[in-house]
């Protein structure tokens, strides 16, 4: 069997995530449920209130096979909350691509603050729609402050293939440097 | 393990998925791959559920997520299932990624190429 390699497609709600794993994957993308014990999330207090909250959450799951590999792409649920209680969602991660859409970037904080946090390699991917951006790469950095001055910043439209191909090229190379750089720092 | 299709004995029974609690699911993650070992002809006698996954999983194997969502259940139930399909010897898993080669920078290399001629 192929080894499978694991990668986070995140961004707030209706930034395309579903859209851009279903340009890239050689499969019409399947959704997977997870359901997850909400015990008192963003409640301080829950004395006396035993009972959990069950909540279900829904992933996009599309794959690219590629000679050495299996590529499996999930799209994180847009419930950015419910992240901080499901450890398995960034078990095994090779990395991750953030899609940001410039009219509401707000929506993809909440995605960069998680793998910074994390420490979960990822490029940032502006969506352009009708191949416009009014931002700069450097404007949508300066925007998001990340705090990574290497994370890379790609424009792209989520609804073709080879430009989301090129945004996971663009992890890859984010991926390579990282590790051309912890091999530097080993020697 | 790969390369030895059909050289895996047929355990059946050896373990149930009670004995196996407790401890981690055995590397069984949402990207884990899953592949049927069994003849799913010999498999007649177990339930239907499970001859469905093995259906699933013949060739190169599924990833556990999409087994997850082509059979409607949720990945906790599922990787359960398939923990106790591969303690009855129906089907096996690759291992994840490990750390080392995910910070492999040839594999890394290939896996570009590879993703570029696609």
């Amino acid at each position: 069997m192929l080894p499978s390699v694991k990668l986070l497609i995140a961004g707030g709600f209706g930034v395309g995530k579903t859209t851009a794993v279903g340009a890239v994957s050689e499969i019409t993308p399947l959704r997977t449920e997870e359901q997850l014990s909400e015990a008192g999330v963003g409640i301080d207090d829950l004395t006396g209130i035993e009972q959990k909250t069950a909540t279900t959450v829904a992933m996009d799951f599309g794959r690219i096979t590629v000679p050495e590999a299996v590529l499996m792409l999930f799209g994180t649920p847009g419930q950015e909350r419910f992240w901080f209680m499901w450890d398995d969602l960034l078990r095994g991660a090779l990395g991750a691509v953030v899609l940001v859409d410039t009219r509401r970037l707000e929506r993809s904080f909440a995605a960069v603050d998680f793998f910074e946090h994390r420490r979960l390699p990822f490029v940032v991917a502006a969506n352009c729609f009708f191949k416009q951006q009014r931002f700069t790469p450097e404007q949508i950095r300066e925007a998001l402050a990340l705090k990574d001055p290497e994370t890379p910043i790609v424009l792209f439209d989520a609804r073709e293939e080879d430009s989301v191909r090129d945004v996971l090229l663009a992890l890859m190379d984010h991926l390579i440097a990282i590790a051309e750089r912890g091999q530097t720092a080993r020697v | 393990m790969s390369g030895e299709r059909g050289t895996r004995r047929t355990r059946t029974f050896a373990l149930t998925a009670a004995m196996a609690d407790g401890q981690r699911p055995e590397g069984i993650t949402m990207h884990s791959t899953v592949r049927t070992v069994a003849d799913p002809k010999s498999a007649r006698h177990i339930p239907e559920e499970w001859q469905r996954i093995l259906a699933l999983c013949t060739g190169s194997g599924l990833a556990v997520a999409e087994v997850s969502a082509r059979i409607g259940m949720r990945l906790t139930p599922t990787v359960d299932l398939l923990r106790e399909l591969v303690a009855h010897g129906l089907v096996e898993h690759s291992a994840p990624l490990t750390e080392a080669d995910a910070s492999n920078i040839e594999f890394l290399r290939r896996l570009r190429r590879g993703l570029e001629r696609g």
